[in-house]
Parts: structure tokens; C-alpha cells; sequence
């Protein structure tokens, strides 16, 4: 159903989306036409087009995606890092296991963002705070990702490297963690998305600058349209990064 | 599965929380103690017990327990309902996907956490807010599994009932429903944390009331012991949600728990 093997195909797949999307802009448009609703409640689609170009051309935008970023790309990496380790850690020492496994199932369970304005207490209103929270939103899918996928390795691949005398290292490097990759990047495709939403909610709690800043004190001064413009930028962010963590599955877990 | 297996596979499933638990508190006291904290920064398990323990006799945790449980609750179930009609939608009519599908995905790019102050303006203050963002954030995960679910049903069945004069609405109902109901239920469990992850967002936004207003507040007073209390609540929350969604899972697709429980076993 979906090869486009004529150009009806073609058609058939592009013009419905577009058709709905033609739709929802034009009644935006039409509910927002001078004298209708007040732009405090909803800018009309220019209004936010002009905030949009105001921010990345103008400038205004920029350092604060920039900022969030940042603190996103930091803490995702410490985050990452850490739940890969600890994830290892766990597989190569069996007790650890028993000890880690229900704290960790029970965490899952429990929104971590909760513990946002604490730690702003802890390291303040700058990038610290961000990359920490970050940092241990990112840790768990990590963590799983890593200890189930090394597990997931054939047991008789295991079994010919102890049979050549290998290290548990060597294993580790050439056997485990290339049967965890697959793991591991769908970890970080959902890492990506929490990490986002993780600087973000850091900022609504406490901060001077970044996207969330701009959402939260938009909603204070009721620049609407500001707000829009924020929040599709952080979505295009999201897009992007979900999509550079694609395109390096493709070239480094070639083949799966 | 023999007589004497199930006490013990119970103590199992108790005593690793229980040593979970047991290990968080050791860890918590040992942090405290190598770090010469105050009480005022990190305080003991023992003092935000007792904060807990008070905060519940007192009464004064209950209308934030309250209204945090009930935004989750209603949001989650209008959530749920509006994912499961438009997924049912959308498997059903080939027409309806090719309109609505391309725009659900667009929207899902949007952070709906990111949406919180945006909600503010809209809804106010109050439960509303944190009600349409729990409703936003649950829609997705419900939505996805439920949709490729109710489609992946095996075609010959679908055929044999049209074939003994079955409509859309019975076939959904008696086959697609059905065999999807694990899937389902495994988008239900993910959106639990989501739904829980909204409303603590959306009171830290704008909430006068709730457990995430309480530890923002009690963060901002430096009554520490509180806010710690608070986040003990969360997290038994989210602990009693997703086990309560994983009992009903029992109960829905119950010619599933044999399975599990050996996949269980074997992990």
C-alpha cells in the first residue's frame, strides 16, 4: 500500500496530510482574523511566523536554544555514560543485580522530575542544576538498555571467547557491547526526548535563560506568539537530535 | 506452578523491594553522614518520615495527595479514552489514517510538558490545567501501541467474519479489540508514568495545590523534610499506579499472566 509505484500513489499519500494541515492552519487563521480572538488567547499563524524569523534571524532565540542545548547535550552525555557503566557494572558482577534490579524497576515508575526544584536548591539557577537533572533522567533508559541488551548476547559466542581465554573486558568490548547497540540507541532515542523535556521543566522551575525560560516568562508577559515560537523550536530540536541518533545507529549499527 | 511454589515466589517478590528499600535508606544516611549535610539540605530518612507521618495525620498532605491523584486519574481516563477511539479510527478507515495520521505524528514532536504555560493562559489555574496536560501527555502512547495493535490483527480472521457477514463495528469489537488488548495495555502502562510525569509539571508551573506545588514550596521555604515527604508520596504514587494498571492487565488479558509470569521467571 505504501510504494509509490505511480504518481497516484504519490498523491494519494501527500494530499490528505496536506489537506488537514491546509484545513487547521486556515481555520487558525480565520479564528484569529482581526477581530476575532485576542492575540493574548491565540496569535494568529503570521504572528507566530514573525516570531519565529524575529528569533532565529533577529537573533532573539538563538542563545537561549543554545543554552537548553547545551545543558541537554551535557547531561545527556553524563547521563548516558553513567547508565551504560552501571548497566555493565551489573552484568559482569551478578550480586550487584539482585541489589540494583527492584530499586531500578521502582524507580521507573516514579516521575524523577519530581526532584527538579531540589536540585536547583543544590547547584543554583545555572547549567549545573540543568545537566544534573538531565543526567538522571537520561541515566534509566540507559541502564536497562544496557544491562538487557548484554545479556542478549548468544551464550555460545560467550562460550567460544572463554574457550580462546578471553578477558571478561575483551568480552565486554567485542562481544557485549556490540549486542547491546541495538539496545542502546533505542535507549538514547527516548534519552534525547527526556533530555529536552528535562531542561525544560529545570527552566520553568528556576533560571534566567534558555527555551523553557522563554515559554514561562512568555506566559507572564503574554507574548503568545513568543511562546509559540519557543515551543516549536524545541520541537524541531527534538526532531532533529531523534534524528541525528537515527543516522548514527544506521552507520555504527550497520547490521541490524 | 506447585502448592509450595507460590509462598515463596511471593517472599521473592517481596523481600528485593524490601532490600531495595532497605539499601535506599542505608545509601540516603551514608550521604548525609560523608557529607556533613544539614538538616536544612539534605535531611534524614528519619526526619522525612516523620514529616510524612505527620503531614498525613495532620491532614494537611491529603487535599495535595488530592488533587495531584485526581488530576492524574481523570486526565489519564479521558486521555486513554480519546487515544483508544482515534486509534480505533484510524484502523479501521484507511481514510481517516490517511488524513489524521501524518498530522498525530507532527503533533507528537511537540514536547507536551513544553505546553504547561501555554495551558496556564488557556486553562487557568486549578486542576483544569493539569487535567489537559495529563490528557495530552497519555494521548500518544496509548494512541501508537493501540493503532499498530487494532492493525496488526491477522487477516484471515478478519476475513472469515466478514465473510459470515460481519460489520466493521463487530469485527473491531469481537477481533481487533481483542487481540490487541495485550498491546494495549502495554501502552496503558507507559502512559501511567507520563500522566504522573504532566501533573507534577503542570503544578510546577501554576499550581496553588498538589505534590509537585508542595515540593516546589517547601523547596523555596527550606523546609526540606517536606519536600523530601512529598517525593516519598510521588514515588509511592507512581509505584501503586503502574502496579494497579499491571493488576488490571492481569485481569484483561488473563489468558496472558501465564505466559508473563514464566517470562518473568526466565529474565
Amino acid at each position: 500500500m505504501m510504494e509509490p509505484r505511480h504518481a497516484l500513489d504519490v498523491v494519494k499519500a501527500v494530499v490528505p496530510p496536506l489537506a488537514t494541515g491546509v484545513v487547521i492552519v486556515a481555520v487558525w487563521a480565520w479564528a484569529t482574523r482581526p477581530g476575532g480572538l485576542d492575540a493574548f488567547v491565540l496569535p494568529s499563524p503570521m504572528a507566530v511566523l514573525r516570531a519565529l524569523y524575529q528569533g532565529w534571524i533577529g537573533g532573539t532565540l538563538l542563545p537561549h536554544a543554545l543554552a537548553t542545548g547545551k545543558a541537554a547535550l551535557g547531561g545527556l552525555v553524563i547521563g548516558a555514560l553513567a547508565g551504560l557503566a552501571s548497566g555493565a557494572l551489573i552484568v559482569l558482577i551478578r550480586p550487584l543485580e539482585y541489589l540494583m534490579m527492584p530499586l531500578v524497576t521502582a524507580l521507573q515508575s516514579v516521575p524523577k522530575i519530581a526532584l527538579a526544584p531540589l536540585i536547583i536548591s543544590y547547584f543554583g539557577f545555572g547549567l549545573e542544576s540543568k545537566v544534573f537533572t538531565v543526567a538522571l533522567l537520561c541515566f534509566f533508559p540507559l541502564f536497562v538498555a544496557a544491562a538487557t541488551g548484554m545479556r542478549a548476547v548468544d551464550p555460545r559466542l560467550l562460550d567460544m571467547y572463554r574457550a580462546f581465554s578471553a578477558s571478561p573486558l575483551h568480552i565486554l568490548l567485542h562481544a557485549r557491547l556490540p549486542a547491546a547497540a541495538p539496545y542502546v540507541f533505542g535507549a538514547l532515542q527516548i534519552a534525547v526526548v527526556l533530555a529536552l523535556i528535562g531542561c525544560v521543566v529545570s527552566e520553568f522551575v528556576a533560571s534566567t535563560e534558555g527555551l523553557g525560560f522563554i515559554i514561562k516568562s512568555g506566559s507572564g508577559e503574554l507574548d503568545i506568539a513568543g511562546m509559540f515560537a519557543a515551543i516549536l523550536s524545541l520541537s524541531a530540536m527534538g526532531v532533529a537530535a531523534g534524528l541525528l541518533v537515527k543516522e548514527a545507529q544506521r552507520r555504527i549499527v550497520f547490521w541490524s | 506452578m506447585t502448592a509450595g511454589g507460590m509462598p515463596r515466589r511471593l517472599a521473592a517478590r517481596i523481600a528485593g523491594p524490601l532490600a531495595a528499600l532497605g539499601l535506599t535508606a542505608a545509601a540516603w544516611m551514608a550521604l548525609k553522614w560523608l557529607g556533613g549535610f544539614q538538616d536544612t539540605v539534605l535531611p534524614g530518612p528519619g526526619q522525612a518520615v516523620a514529616a510524612l507521618a505527620d503531614g498525613l495525620t495532620s491532614g494537611a498532605y491529603w487535599p495535595h495527595i488530592g488533587s495531584t491523584l485526581g488530576a492524574v486519574a481523570i486526565g489519564y481516563a479521558v486521555g486513554a479514552l480519546i487515544a483508544l477511539g482515534v486509534a480505533a479510527l484510524l484502523a479501521v478507515s484507511a481514510t481517516a489514517e490517511r488524513f489524521l495520521m501524518v498530522p498525530i505524528i507532527a503533533f507528537q514532536s511537540i514536547p507536551k510538558i513544553a505546553l504547561g504555560p501555554l495551558l496556564f493562559i488557556w486553562v487557568g489555574y486549578g486542576m483544569g490545567a493539569s487535567v489537559t496536560l495529563v490528557v495530552l501527555a497519555c494521548f500518544y502512547p496509548i494512541f501508537v501501541n493501540a493503532f499498530i495493535a487494532l492493525r496488526g490483527v491477522d487477516p484471515n480472521l478478519i476475513d472469515l467474519y466478514r465473510a459470515c457477514g460481519a460489520g466493521r463495528l463487530r469485527i473491531l469489537l469481537a477481533v481487533r479489540f481483542p487481540t490487541a488488548a495485550s498491546q494495549i495495555m502495554t501502552g496503558l502502562e507507559v502512559a501511567v508514568v507520563f500522566a504522573l510525569l504532566a501533573a507534577v509539571v503542570m503544578e510546577f508551573v501554576s499550581a496553588t495545590s498538589g505534590l509537585g506545588f508542595l515540593i516546589q514550596n517547601a523547596t523555596t521555604t527550606l523546609d526540606t523534610p517536606t519536600a523530601f515527604a512529598a517525593i516519598i508520596l510521588l514515588a509511592l504514587s507512581g509505584v501503586l499506579a503502574s502496579s494497579l494498571v499491571r493488576g488490571a492487565r492481569r485481569i484483561v488479558v488473563f489468558w496472558e499472566t501465564e505466559r508473563r509470569d514464566t517470562h518473568m521467571e526466565g529474565a
